[in-house]
């Protein structure tokens, strides 16, 4: 069957049912989406369907078919570079999910508030990096602020961000402090 | 300070009979480009290794490598750090590699002697300290020694600076030196700064983990994909001490892409297949028969007899101060009460998980272990070979917590793969985690303390019931457990800061079959709560402020008192309607104290704020102190408020996240951090930042309520 997945067409040969985070991980070997629990719940395996953020562990595949497909990899927001900025991230496991749900908010809500960060953020960190992640959420709305009107899922020209294809992701230049 | 390098032998290979090629030889063996996890980025790293931590390339880059395993707490970063400070690095070149298992790659034990490649006990940094420290100056002698020669001038005329080494105007960058300084024999001895000379060491350099965490490029143990790889899920006895009666695999034998079922050691049946969830579905269509054992009807009320009855029957003494009162109940003037805490999972959001690679004259593990060390030995040992053919190769941890110290998982995916010869993947399901934990032990915990005409304490009896989280480890495997044993149960207690003339600490031994281990902050997670509330209980006796009364329990411990008043301070004022609560522990060789501001809404507990203060000695990457002491108040309020394990018939039930639920975002309080720099012997900062949060949070709620918290989790309506 035919998906697609951040902006490119892929062909996967999977039974019907399967869930579209094994699709991605163990078929197209796009690991930044995570498994966490299987049911839902953790919010680890958060993608985009339709602008909508929802959790890909309990997502059959033939259900997205005809669905515009966004993943951790194809994310080019600048809520990453704020989390940067914040410095969000403890183990980072958790992080793709949340950045997910977190841009997923953003293009709904460019301003949300404490209250819709916590209505609309259920996704789990063990690490309990919480704060600094409704940090990173204000951050970028002020970004998004100051270079509206930004489309919700691109960055507009000028604004700093990380690279879509960071060159070598260890290298503290991308990180940009 | 100076620092005689073949004394103390620091660097394995550099010393003795193979002095001349100093880890070139093994590095190039062991550390083949392929070999090399790199965390995210793609380029094999070329260069010339200097030593064992030390690697610089043409190009200036410089590869360090860390023996540590970075988890969230930010040694990856902080590690390179101490290499870079002596090494006189640019940290815009730096990047950093994983190290194999290897003795080269230990640590010094900071609560025992010895070494090892095992990161827990927040003592990666302290362990680390000066291994890695001497490391940089070493390479970074060589360097200039290199240059020195070459210019014909004695190296104390030369000095280094960003990659540089330099003398007068000339100059030679790091990437031109390294091959031939590689060559050169190091320095006996090296020259580490004093602390007033760092200029990395206590900045916020840019954290190295952070691109590849915010773009999906990171590597966990869950995203290694190996040519041929297979993949593998498994379900064991939930019932502990139980085994495999027997099960059918005809129907999952015909699912598509099952590749093999099979059971292993009487207890485990796996179902390899082509893909993750193919093996999931096969496994459920597996209908397996279970034998329960001798503990098939142990339930929560079973623990807690259990626990009863130890205690009831007495415990060993492990400490002693002062005369030896046995305060009896209902004695005059006695204060009494019993806490209690369950069971609790790690839960780390990534499932536990291991790739193995069997060849016949090699193992590769590929593996999110907090214990290389470890787990070289026990994969060895499991497939019968040496464990030089075993190459640990370390990921990046999705959480640790203590889980991933553990080699149960490791062994599991070795006797998997010895089946194949192409690569495995273990993955365990999240029910499969929960199910098969080493977990936090319940603990019971009866105290009475008898107070003295002025309201302190005179005499303190502290009586613990539970598992040693020790129980389940390898015999041998700590000469000294037993010496620790009071600290793992009852730390916390004997050496505790406040001044109590007489003090006796007991732990009763409960025989019970669950599998404990230690989970963040260990004693720590208990004794905080155990300790500092039932203090508010006797500050309440005596008819006193609680924060005044510690203080006056403290007058003769400046650190303490300071780390309770920053924490204070770091709290604010108290604003009306709220309730405050405070909490002071030391562990792992740091102080912290909390204050929580809390209030309670229609029947529901909100924390609002955290003050929260750790004194650490020094600070190397402060931004992650800070948020190490963040997300231990997180995960111990997490713990407070909602987490326990419950069993029937000798199995864990609540087996994912809707059933043993964790702290959301909405439920997570705002949290002051202040770090005090001492200039004490540095301590740990992954786990003290736990302990205070559920007793500072029991006594901001008896302000609230008038009911004393002894019980967690807290639960019900409380918890909303």
């Amino acid at each position: 069957m035919k998906l697609n997945i951040n902006g490119q067409e892929r062909e996967v040969d999977v039974a019907l049912e399967t869930p579209l985070l094994w699709v991605l991980r163990d078929h197209l070997g796009m690991t930044g989406t995570k498994f966490g629990c299987g049911v839902g719940v953790c919010g680890a395996c958060t993608v985009h369907l339709d602008g909508r953020a929802v959790r890909s562990c309990v997502m059959p595949v033939v259900a997205v078919t005809s669905m515009e497909i966004r993943t951790i990899e194809g994310l080019d927001h600048l809520v990453q570079a704020a989390w940067i900025e914040e410095r969000v991230p403890q183990c980072g496991y958790c992080q793709s999910g949340q950045l997910m749900a977190a841009a997923a908010l953003l293009a709904e809500k460019p301003a949300p508030t404490d209250a819709d960060i916590d209505a609309s953020m259920t996704n789990l960190c063990r690490c309990a990096t919480y704060q600094r992640i409704r940090r990173g959420i204000h951050h970028a709305a002020a970004h998004l602020a100051a270079a509206a009107p930004p489309p919700a899922t691109t960055v507009p020209a000028g604004v700093p961000t990380v690279p879509a294809e960071p060159a070598p992701a260890t290298s503290p230049a991308a990180g940009g402090r | 300070m100076l620092t005689n390098m073949s004394r103390r032998g620091v660097l394995g290979g550099l010393s003795g009979l193979i002095l001349a090629f100093p880890l070139r030889s093994y590095a190039r063996s062991i550390a083949a480009p392929d070999d090399t996890i790199r965390l995210g980025a793609k380029s094999d790293s070329p260069g010339v290794d200097l030593n064992a931590w030390v690697r610089i390339a043409p190009d200036d880059t410089v590869y360090l490598r860390f023996g540590a395993a970075e988890m969230g707490q930010g040694v990856f970063t902080g590690l390179c750090m101490l290499i870079a400070e002596e090494l006189e690095v640019d940290w815009s070149k730096v990047q950093a590699e994983s190290a194999p298992a290897h003795k080269d790659y230990r640590r010094e034990l900071v609560s025992t002697p010895g070494k090892a490649q095992l990161t827990g006990g927040s003592e990666s940094t302290t362990g680390y300290w000066t291994i890695l420290r001497e490391a940089g100056a070493t390479a970074r002698e060589m360097l200039i020694a290199e240059a020195a020669e070459r210019w014909g001038v004695a190296p104390s005329a030369c000095r280094a600076e960003k990659g540089v080494v330099k003398n007068g105007d000339k100059s030679f960058r790091y990437g031109e030196l390294a091959e031939a300084a590689g060559a050169r024999s190091p320095s006996s001895s090296v020259v580490l700064k004093e602390p007033g000379q760092f200029r990395l060491i206590g900045t916020d350099v840019a954290r190295l983990d952070l691109p590849p965490k915010v773009n999906g490029t990171a590597t966990f143990g869950i995203d290694i994909r190996r040519p041929g790889q297979l993949a593998a899920t498994l379900m064991a006895c939930p019932h502990f001490g139980g085994t495999l009666f027997s099960f059918d695999d005809t129907a999952a034998r015909g699912m598509p892409g099952v590749v093999d079922v099979f059971s292993l050691d009487e207890r485990v049946v796996v179902v390899v297949a082509q893909h993750v969830y193919q093996a999931r579905q096969g496994l459920n269509a597996v209908s397996i028969l279970w034998k329960t054992g001798e503990w098939g009807a142990l339930d929560d009320a079973g623990v807690r007899s259990a626990l009863n009855e130890a205690l009831d029957k007495g415990g060993d003494r492990v400490a002693q101060h002062g005369s030896r009162v046995d305060l009896e109940a209902g004695e005059a003037g006695v204060v009494e009460a019993t806490y209690w805490v369950p069971y609790l999972d790690h839960a780390p959001i990534e499932p536990l998980n291991a790739t193995v690679h069997v060849q016949p004259d090699r193992v590769d593990v590929w593996i999110p272990t907090q214990a290389q060390g470890l787990t070289q030995r026990s994969v060895a040992k499991r497939l019968g070979r040496s464990q030089s053919e075993v190459f640990v190769h370390t990921t990046l941890l999705g959480g640790g917590f203590g889980r991933k110290s553990f080699f149960d998982f490791a062994e599991l995916a070795a006797a998997v793969a010895e089946r194949f010869d192409v690569p495995v993947q273990l993955l365990w399901s999240r029910e499969e985690c929960f199910a098969h934990g080493f977990y936090r032990p319940a603990m019971l915990c009866r105290q009475r303390a008898r107070l003295g005409a002025d309201g302190m304490p005179e005499a303190w009896l502290i009586e613990l019931s539970g598992q040693g989280p020790a129980d389940n480890v390898v015999p041998g495997f700590l000469a000294r457990l037993d010496v620790l044993e009071g600290e793992l149960v009852a730390g916390g207690f004997p050496h505790m800061p406040y001044a109590v003339p007489d003090l006796t600490v007991k732990v009763a031994h409960p025989e019970l079959p669950i599998p404990v281990g230690w989970w963040r902050s260990v004693h720590g997670s208990h004794n905080g709560f155990f300790r500092e509330a039932f203090l508010d209980e006797l500050a309440a006796a005596a008819g006193q402020e609680p924060l005044a009364y510690r203080m006056k329990l403290l007058k003769d411990n400046p650190r303490e008192l300071k780390v309770l008043q920053t924490a204070v301070d770091a709290a604010g004022p108290l604003v009306a309607g709220r309730s405050r609560g405070v909490a002071l522990f030391e562990s792992f060789g740091s102080i912290v104290a909390q204050v929580a501001d809390v209030t309670v809404d229609s029947g529901k507990l909100r924390v609002h704020r955290v003050g929260a203060a750790i004194d650490c000695g020094r600070a190397v990457l402060p931004d992650s102190v800070i948020s190490q002491v963040e997300g231990s108040i997180g995960m111990g309020l997490s713990a407070m408020m909602r987490e326990g394990l419950s069993l029937s018939q000798g199995a864990v039930t609540n087996r994912n996240f809707h059933e043993y639920r964790l702290l959301m975002m909405s439920e997570m309080p705002e949290i002051e951090v202040r770090i005090i720099e001492s200039g004490e012997a540095m301590g740990g900062v992954g786990e003290p930042g736990l302990p205070p949060i559920a007793g500072a949070v029991a006594n901001a709620l008896y302000g609230a309520t008038r009911q004393r918290l002894r019980s967690l989790p807290i639960g019900g309506d409380l918890a909303g």
